[in-house]
């Protein structure tokens, strides 16, 4: 289908009433809340988050929710993503490329990274920005909302990764401003939840955790 | 006559002329002044017949941020939807909804129009064994996999209708045509409405009004979006180019005109300081404009790009035999009848040999130049006969009007030092040779672009189109063409075997075939049964796509291509072939397949792994194959008119030779006017070797005229020294006066056409004009010494 995307998106007809953009510009968001959360995550070299994922999908008639663990290692610039325990899907980063095992088929797929577009994945896989530098170059801030417990700070990732993606909204923490959560609308009016459930910063990361055996798997396309 | 104030004559006569140039029609196809038997100019030509649309313009937006591009494109889209009476239709990139929406009409048509051998693992996927499996599969891959682009695809086509098998082919991977890489640049075509395109006056008129709408557009936006980054609309494609090149050569030929008119009128003031002749003289150039441009546009219908200098050139030319008419008049105080007797015959010999080389252009291999020859050539013929039976009375009334009047004296053509003319005899030579050496040797332009234009936004936009979108600067589109569809497929597949063995030469980096998207009667045929049996499993299909959990939208694409299959079957009961249903499925197929005049055509891509060469033309082309590369349509013509050269340059410059000894009838002579176009062309060579300025295959085809002009004035002043025994100083008061008024028109009309919009026109003029001013200072500064030298004549 990428290909026939690609070949045809030339072709493809607008609707003949478009929607209006999509943001109301409003004032300069309030950035403070962007600062005390990046302040959280200096010295930060290691993270192993546990999280509850919720997707929905306009094509699937009911939400699915499931739980998953990402590791990341900053400083060799790795990742481990996987879903379910045991795992059932496990992705981690392979140099330009990720490899996506899926565990109850017995078969895993080595793709580009960023092929086809990985709106939240990729995003997450990449870490989390440290400084306000490094944020600005990823994001762009529509809006910061304060909500009862929590602060939204809704962007628009910049570049590749912000391509089909409506919205990329952190979730911190009203009052310490960790990272609770992170929210991502697509286009096509699917959306991804994850919360974290807990997040362990600095942590010794187990040998072997980014190489995972593919012995006995077949390779696919999935 | 004479008594009328010369601001009214030139005025009306103005008006005329101006209302003439109004009424001429240019052809704003720029190829057709190209050989039209290279493959080049037939693909540029065929792919305009089949695949272009006059009233296609296409629109593109850069901005810093991949979304800020798309929001604007969405909102100008919406803009300019919002104006029917300009706007029929606009297209941009689909959002995935719209996609999978509109995607399945077209998955359905590529199904039914595949080889046989594709279609049993569709036929697995659909089977009720198979069925079960893969959307079970897909709704596991929803749930559990990767959460990127792949797997919202899959979302919506959980039986997998759009994994084709490769029946794209490998070239169908190419870069996304309406979005860059990183999304900050989008392309969306806009349909035009309500005029005429091709008419390029019309277009300009459209042209305008959207143009007002975008800026009016761009205002607010930039307004609303003050935090954003710049973002630049282009407008580019067929009406933009239109309208533009149009206008141009339109604005060029007024321009070239008029300044060559002021140019020619200061000159006159130089000399003659008189004013009333000067308004008949430029009245009278005015009317032979006027009876030419008429004439020009009744024997050759539009104008080429080429054509729009033909004016300055004729006015640099034909005001010649005016200044003659009247100086005639000024000295022997003849009457009209008299003057035609006395110069009438040398100006039209002169008119004769003039435009037997402007003719010369015919031998050329640019139907452009041929043109622009032939409208000079006529227009040189006509100003002879104005100025002999128009402005010859006029001249004869005003010189008797001021009979009286105290002769105003002459500016007077200051004589160079022998010593002078003797080193630049010596030295130019030299210091060409050595530059040769050390820095060029003449050689045509490799890069010479002959449809670039100045200043042309339209052109910018396009260019930074196939910048943006990467891969596409090298990608050449390719036009396969044939009687009916059968030996339109027969052709493709023997094009497909070219192309793989130009792939395996290391000639083509790739190519993409449009073999799938060309509708094939047999295929549909034989496949018609299959497809039908999977109709038949429609409602278990969708029944098990639901009861896996998929939603209605989960579901559209495989409903779509049902209902597209039901409608792609009815058309084959009746028509040869089915064509596909929808409007997305109808533009992508129209993109690549053609039917027109009895002739069906497919549009391919390849990309040459080197474009300027054209190993790649040879390897690929027939005479049902053509490809159009601008790439190497520079070296096609570099070749072709480097051919020219040696089949019709040199053996004219034979002729020439045998024609200047028969005149002098001594070797002294010959050599002498044969060392002048050898001075001429060792300046020329200097220029184009220390200057910015270079040889392309436009401005070498000058060569004929400044080689034709330089012996013409060689001879004169060869003749006029015979007469005088060598002596200087009479042969630079008669001829050389008239040689500096002659070569300076000249120069000024060629000169004025280096403001030409085209490059190929204005190095053409600033070539001549060069080539003409040296001819000129040879022939009246250095020449009359050589001669001296040479004939051993001591003062």
């Amino acid at each position: 289908m990428a290909n026939l995307l690609r070949l045809l998106s030339g072709a493809l007809l607008l609707a003949s009433v478009l929607s209006p953009p999509i943001f109301a510009q409003s004032s300069s968001p309030d950035m403070s809340v962007v600062d005390r959360w990046l302040a959280t995550n200096t010295g930060v070299s290691t993270l192993r988050i546990d999280f509850t994922q919720t997707r929905r999908m306009k094509s699937v008639k009911v939400p699915v929710r499931q739980e998953g663990t990402l590791w990341l290692d900053y400083q060799n610039r790795q990742f481990r993503w996987q879903l379910g325990d045991p795992a059932q899907t496990i992705v981690v980063s392979l140099g330009q490329n990720v490899l996506i095992i899926r565990n109850p088929m017995k078969r895993y797929e080595i793709r580009q990274a960023g092929s086809g577009g990985t709106p939240g994945m990729a995003a997450m896989a990449n870490g989390f920005p440290r400084t306000l530098q490094e944020f600005q170059q990823r994001y762009r801030v529509i809006e910061t909302r304060p909500e009862a417990n929590t602060s939204r700070i809704v962007t628009r990732p910049l570049g590749v990764a912000g391509r089909g993606v409506e919205t990329f909204t952190f979730v911190v923490d009203a009052s310490h401003f960790r990272l609770l959560g992170i929210e991502i609308d697509l286009e096509d009016g699917s959306s991804l939840d994850t919360v974290f459930r807990r997040v362990e910063p600095n942590i010794d990361l187990p040998k072997g955790l980014f190489q995972p055996s593919v012995d006995g798997y077949t390779e696919t396309k999935f | 006559m004479t008594r009328i104030p010369p601001i009214l004559v030139i005025t009306f006569f103005g008006a005329i002329a101006a209302f003439c140039v109004l009424r001429v029609h240019f052809n704003a196809v720029l190829y057709e002044m190209l050989p039209q038997d290279l493959p080049e100019v037939q693909g540029m030509d065929r792919l305009n017949r089949y695949f272009s649309r006059d009233g296609q313009l296409i629109v593109t937006v850069k901005a810093k941020e991949a979304f800020e591009a798309e929001e604007a494109m969405n909102a100008l889209a919406g803009h300019l939807t919002g104006h029917p009476e300009l706007v029929a239709e606009v297209f941009r990139e689909l959002t995935l909804t719209e996609l999978v929406t509109e995607g399945g009409e077209l998955l359905a048509w590529l199904w039914l129009n595949a080889p046989e051998e594709k279609l049993p693992p569709l036929g697995e996927r659909l089977s009720s064994a198979g069925s079960k499996k893969e959307i079970t599969a897909a709704m596991e891959a929803v749930q559990g996999g990767f959460f990127d682009q792949e797997t919202v695809i899959r979302s919506y086509d959980p039986l997998g209708l759009s994994r084709l098998g490769g029946l794209l082919g490998d070239g169908a991977s190419g870069p996304d045509p309406m979005s860059s890489g990183d999304g900050t640049f989008r392309v969306m075509y806009v349909e035009g409405k309500g005029v005429d395109f091709s008419d390029y006056r019309d277009a300009a008129k459209w042209l305008d009004q959207v143009k007002e709408i975008v800026a009016a557009w761009e205002r607010e936006w930039k307004a609303g979006h003050a935090d954003d980054g710049a973002l630049i609309v282009g407008l580019t494609g067929t009406p933009a180019f239109m309208a533009e090149v149009g206008a141009r050569m339109e604005f060029d030929m007024t321009l070239s005109v008029v300044s060559t008119m002021l140019l020619i009128s200061l000159l006159f003031w130089w000399m003659h300081r008189q004013t009333k002749p000067l308004s008949w003289l430029i009245s009278a150039m005015l009317v032979i404009l006027s009876i030419t441009l008429t004439i020009g546009g009744f024997l050759f219908g539009d104008l080429s790009v080429m054509s729009a200098g033909f004016a300055a050139i004729l006015m640099g030319l034909a005001v010649d035999y005016g200044i003659v008419l009247y100086r005639e008049a000024y000295d022997s105080g003849e009457d009209a009848k008299g003057l035609r007797r006395s110069v009438g015959p040398g100006i039209l010999w002169a008119a004769a040999t003039t435009a037997a080389v402007f003719l010369s252009l015919n031998l050329s291999s640019l139907p452009g130049l041929s043109e622009m020859g032939n409208l000079v050539a006529i227009g040189v013929g006509i100003g002879a006969l104005v100025m002999l039976y128009g402005f010859a009375p006029v001249a004869v009334s005003f010189v008797r009007e001021t009979a009286n009047k105290p002769v105003v004296p002459l500016p007077v053509v200051r004589p160079s030092g022998a010593r002078a003319a003797l080193i630049a005899a010596v030295a130019v030579p030299i210091l060409t040779l050595a530059s040769m050496w050390l820095k060029e040797m003449p050689a045509l332009e490799v890069n010479f672009h002959p449809f670039r234009i100045r200043e042309s936004p339209s052109m910018v936009a396009w260019q930074t189109l196939q910048h943006e979108l990467s891969g596409r600067e090298k990608a050449v589109p390719t036009v396969i063409t044939a009687r009916d569809l059968g030996e339109l497929h027969e052709r493709l597949e023997t094009a497909g075997e070219r192309i793989a063995r130009a792939e395996e030469s290391g000639l083509l980096e790739e190519a993409m075939l449009p073999t799938i998207f060309i509708p094939d009667p047999v295929r549909q045929r034989a496949n018609a049964p299959v497809v039908r049996a999977w109709l038949s499993e429609k409602e278990r299909l969708l029944r098990e796509i639901g009861e896996a959990g998929f939603s209605e939208e989960g579901a559209a694409l495989t409903a779509t291509a049902f209902s597209a299959w039901e409608h792609c079957l009815a058309q084959l009961d009746t028509a040869e072939y089915a064509r596909p249903e929808g409007k997305l499925a109808n533009w992508s197929v129209d993109r690549l397949f053609a039917e027109k005049d009895g002739v069906y055509a497919a549009l391919a891509t390849v990309k040459p792994v080197e474009p300027r060469d054209r190993t790649w033309v040879a390897a690929i082309c027939d005479d049902n194959l053509v490809v159009a590369s601008l790439g190497s349509l520079g070296t096609a013509l570099n070749e072709r008119i480097g051919g020219d050269l040696v089949r019709v340059f040199l053996p004219m410059l034979g002729i020439l030779t045998l024609m200047l000894a028969l005149v002098f009838r001594s070797w002294r002579d010959v050599v002498l006017n044969l060392f002048c176009l050898l001075f001429a062309a060792s300046i020329l060579i200097l220029a184009t070797t220390w200057t910015p300025m270079s040889w392309n295959s436009f401005n070498v085809c000058g060569l004929p005229l400044i080689f034709g002009t330089g012996l013409d004035y060689g001879i004169h002043m060869i003749l006029a020294l015979r007469r005088n025994g060598g002596e200087v100083a009479l042969a630079r008061t008669g001829i050389g006066r008239a040689l500096l008024f002659c070569g300076g028109s000249s120069a000024i009309g060629f000169g004025s056409l280096a403001l030409a919009s085209a490059y190929g026109l204005a190095s053409l003029g600033l070539v001549c004009a060069i080539g003409i001013l040296a001819n000129m200072v040879a022939a009246v500064w250095l020449l009359p010494h050589w001669y001296r030298w040479l004939h051993r004549i001591r003062l």
